[in-house]
């Protein structure tokens, strides 16, 4: 029954399979009643191979019936399906009929099915386009890419047969694109008959997951593989065309109907479609908060107006869930980072998650996926101690390392947390001493010096390795994690290990902002990188030379950047006494920006300022107000930067 | 005529429909295809640190354009009337407001109509214009619009007319 799709010419799967079951016998993976039957059947097939064997055909079906002797005796097959054998055998009779990994995630791997039917759709087009003119090289690339990409889609996502066919077929495509031979009718019609067996592989992913998890092999997969592998140009048309033709058609059918269920909407139209909506939001807002209404004389109209308003506002919560994603396949892909950094510097490192059900917006997660990967690594790399050290210091010689996603107060909060050595605040306050960031630790507080390794250059690592510790690194990690306005906060205890958590808003689609007024103009400031606000007393106010007006809190000075002056507004409060001072930070430093007056906080859907107009220094972009005119939002670093030059952290 | 013509060839395809407006009491065109709306005045927020003549921006229909003050960026000064107005100029993807005192009419002008724009001595920039269109009793400007809006710096044109007229 497993020996039906192999021939007795598929020398490569044929040793492959006498070798798994050599193993299932000397690993006593299976009853020992069956052991006999394997042994016979691994005998047999060493025989065929070794071409000793007189009669191999005879020999073939002799292996068949031996397996199904085996196959007969009880707990066989339950030994033989991956649940329950051991990675050692995987690779064994199972080879030819095949399962789903155990950890797929479902929802990747229809993630995949529907690009890859693109992919492959693509590469038809192309191969097609090919035939008519073999010297197209565009298209050749494209075929390359479609392959390649399915390739390494598959081999991350466990599906090792899939892999190694797309390599199989992509090698074929990489040699016509070498220009080692040209794209002959031979090549075409195998090329295309590749594409059919990727489509049938695909169909038979499709039909795993809606089944019982067991991938069958394409018929003619082994002998499609083979000669892939084998070509040669001068092969004749005919002989490739002996290679039997693929079956694609029910089980493509079934793929295609996966994708529909899903449909792929180019980001900027979803993008507009929830700015839209947003625009409603505050449309309906400016209606509800009319006089007509507000004097109470119009109770039909308002009761109209309240119903819209809820409808309204079902539309912003559903438009706004089609772009959230869960945070589960960022996740996923930190688990192989962790494996991979942990083998290469020689550590035992566990990887758990929490809450990878907690949803994000898709655009946040491109952003955010590199400064993960760097904060991991690093926490693997200098986080976790060596198995060792860590015994000599009574834990476990086996380290973890956590993710944990929840929601707080309306951020998504991801942390960080490894069970090493904690930050060494004496060794970072002595680097960044060296590197003259600090001049002393004098007055700053472990968070603030913990901080300083977010710092640009700052490195603490002992020696430099290749996975991190580059000096470059968590500063862009910083920068990338302003762009889409989170926060980062460090906790540590020597000895106990770190703890990084990263706030980060919901979605880019709407800010947090507080509405400042600076004489007759408003502005937004988002509110994640508002520290406080407080009107100055006269003794905390002083100026200092070279740097201008400075204000003293709780011990520590930060320049004061008065928006009037700097935005050329005349009509604002000049003294500082009188006005409001907000601190803002924009990761590096404090500043204290002087208003007239907070306004409040509101929700703002930020927008680019116009294209016509560029980028305003100063400035993120524009906000419809409630009073539906545009406010300037603040783009805290950039105004601070714009001012006095920068400071040194201590004073 | 359409969009693609006048681009590729200006200097024979600029027949055709032009929005005439008023600025300091002269006449103006603008080519029609390139009008997408006219809204009446409104709130503009200022942009600081943007060249004078940036008014600012509004928020047409939830998108936030930037308007620019026709009349500084011709080396006049900023006077806001009742019939002032603002153009909703198209060009390609993006979309900029202009502020105009009047708008007045649409003339269609044919090729006959339209001379080229005199060549002048230093201080005047007749590339900002397309041509100069004479139909009835009025000359009128006709704007090169992309370029007008394209430039950095306030550009004088009010010498143009008195040449003409001459």
């Amino acid at each position: 029954m497993l020996l039906m799709q192999l021939e007795t010419t598929d020398t490569a799967d044929l040793t492959e399979l006498r070798d798994a079951l050599v193993a299932l016998v000397f690993d006593s993976k299976i009853p020992t009643t069956a052991e006999p039957h394997v042994a016979r059947a691994a005998r047999l097939l060493g025989g065929i191979l070794d071409n000793t064997a007189v009669n191999a055909a005879a020999d073939f079906q002799r292996v068949n019936d031996a397996m199904e002797s085996a196959l007969a005796v009880d707990g066989v097959l339950a030994a033989l399906t991956p649940e329950h054998h051991a990675p050692a055998a995987a690779p064994s009779p199972a080879r030819a009929h095949d399962a789903l990994p155990d950890d797929t995630d479902l929802e990747l791997l229809r993630d995949f099915l529907s690009e890859a039917a693109e992919y492959i759709e693509s590469s038809e087009v192309a191969l097609l386009a090919l035939e008519a003119d073999p010297q197209d090289a565009e298209a050749v690339n494209t075929v390359f890419r479609a392959f390649h990409t399915v390739k390494s889609t598959a081999a991350f996502l466990g599906l090792t047969h899939i892999a190694e066919f797309a390599h199989e077929a992509e090698s074929l495509l990489s040699r016509v694109r070498d220009r080692e031979f040209s794209y002959g009718p031979g090549c075409a019609d195998l090329s295309l008959r590749s594409v059919d067996m990727l489509k049938a592989l695909l169909g038979s992913v499709e039909h795993a997951i809606a089944g019982d998890g067991s991938l069958v092999r394409p018929e003619g997969y082994p002998r499609l593989v083979a000669v892939l592998a084998n070509y040669r140009p001068d092969q004749d048309a005919a002989s490739v065309g002996a290679v039997p033709m693929v079956e694609a058609g029910p089980r493509a059918q079934r793929t295609e109907s996966v994708a529909d269920a899903t449909i792929r909407v180019r980001t900027d139209r979803l993008d507009r479609l929830i700015n839209m909506v947003g625009e409603l939001v505050i449309a309906q807002t400016m209606i509800g908060g009319d006089d007509l209404l507000a004097n109470g004389l119009q109770p039909d109209l308002a009761r109209k107006v309240t119903h819209a308003g809820k409808i309204v506002r079902e539309l912003q919560e559903l438009s706004m869930s089609m772009r959230m994603v869960p945070l589960r396949s960022t996740f996923q892909k930190l688990a192989r980072v962790v494996r991979d950094t942990a083998s290469k510097v020689g550590k035992s490192v566990h990887f758990a998650t929490d809450g990878d059900e907690v949803e994000i917006d898709r655009n946040l997660v491109d952003i955010l996926a590199d400064p993960l990967v760097h904060m991991v690594r690093n926490a693997v790399d200098h986080g976790i101690e060596l198995p060792n050290d860590r015994s000599r210091s009574g834990k476990p010689s086996t380290g973890t390392v956590r993710l944990s996603a929840y929601h707080a107060s309306g951020n998504v909060v991801v942390d960080l947390i490894d069970d090493g050595a904690g930050l060494d605040r004496a060794r970072i306050v002595r680097k960044a001493i060296e590197k003259g960031l600090i001049e002393s630790d004098r007055g700053m507080s472990d968070s603030d010096v913990f901080n300083l390794i977010f710092a640009p250059g700052f490195s603490t690592a002992e020696k430099v390795t290749d996975i991190s510790g580059r000096g470059v690194g968590l500063d862009v990690v910083r920068r990338n994690l302003e762009l889409i306005r989170g926060r980062l906060e460090i906790s540590s205890a020597p000895g106990a290990g770190t703890t990084f958590s990263l706030r980060l808003p919901l979605t880019l689609a709407v800010t947090d902002g507080m509405l400042v007024r600076v004489g007759s103009e408003r502005f937004v400031i988002p509110l994640t990188q508002i520290h406080m606000s407080f009107q100055p007393e006269p003794s905390m106010l002083s100026t200092v030379v070279g740097n201008g007006e400075m204000v003293r809190l709780r011990g520590s000075l930060m320049p004061v950047v008065r928006l009037h002056r700097m935005f050329n507004i005349r009509d604002a409060i000049e003294n500082p006494l009188q006005a409001l001072l907000v601190i803002v930070d924009d990761g590096a430093q404090r500043t204290a920006l002087m208003v007239d007056e907070l306004l409040g906080q509101q929700q703002v859907v930020a927008k680019p300022l116009g294209e016509a107009l560029g980028r305003i220094p100063g400035f993120s972009g524009g906000a419809i107000l409630g009073d539906g005119r545009v406010g300037l939002i603040l783009d805290v670093r950039e105004t601070t930067s714009l001012t006095a030059p920068p400071l040194k952290l201590a004073s | 005529m359409n969009d693609q013509q006048t681009a590729l060839v200006p200097a024979h395809a600029r027949a055709g429909k032009y929005l005439t407006f008023f600025l300091a009491g002269e006449e103006y065109g603008l080519e029609i295809l390139k009008v997408s709306e006219i809204i009446g005045m409104q709130a503009i927020t200022r942009v600081p640190r943007t060249p004078d003549f940036v008014r600012g921006v509004i928020n047409l229909r939830g998108k936030v354009i930037p308007i620019t003050d026709l009349r500084v960026k011709f080396g006049m000064t900023s006077n806001d009337s009742e019939e002032s107005c603002i153009i909703v100029v198209q060009m390609r993807e993006v979309q900029t407001g202009i502020v105009v005192d009047r708008v007045s009419e649409v003339v269609a002008l044919t090729e006959d109509e339209i001379a080229n724009s005199p060549e002048f001595g230093a201080g005047v920039d007749t590339d900002l214009l397309l041509g100069i269109g004479k139909s009835g009793d009025r000359v009128k400007l006709l704007l090169d619009i992309d370029k007008v809006l394209a430039a950095r710096e306030v550009s004088v044109l009010t010498d143009v007319l008195g040449a003409v007229a001459a």
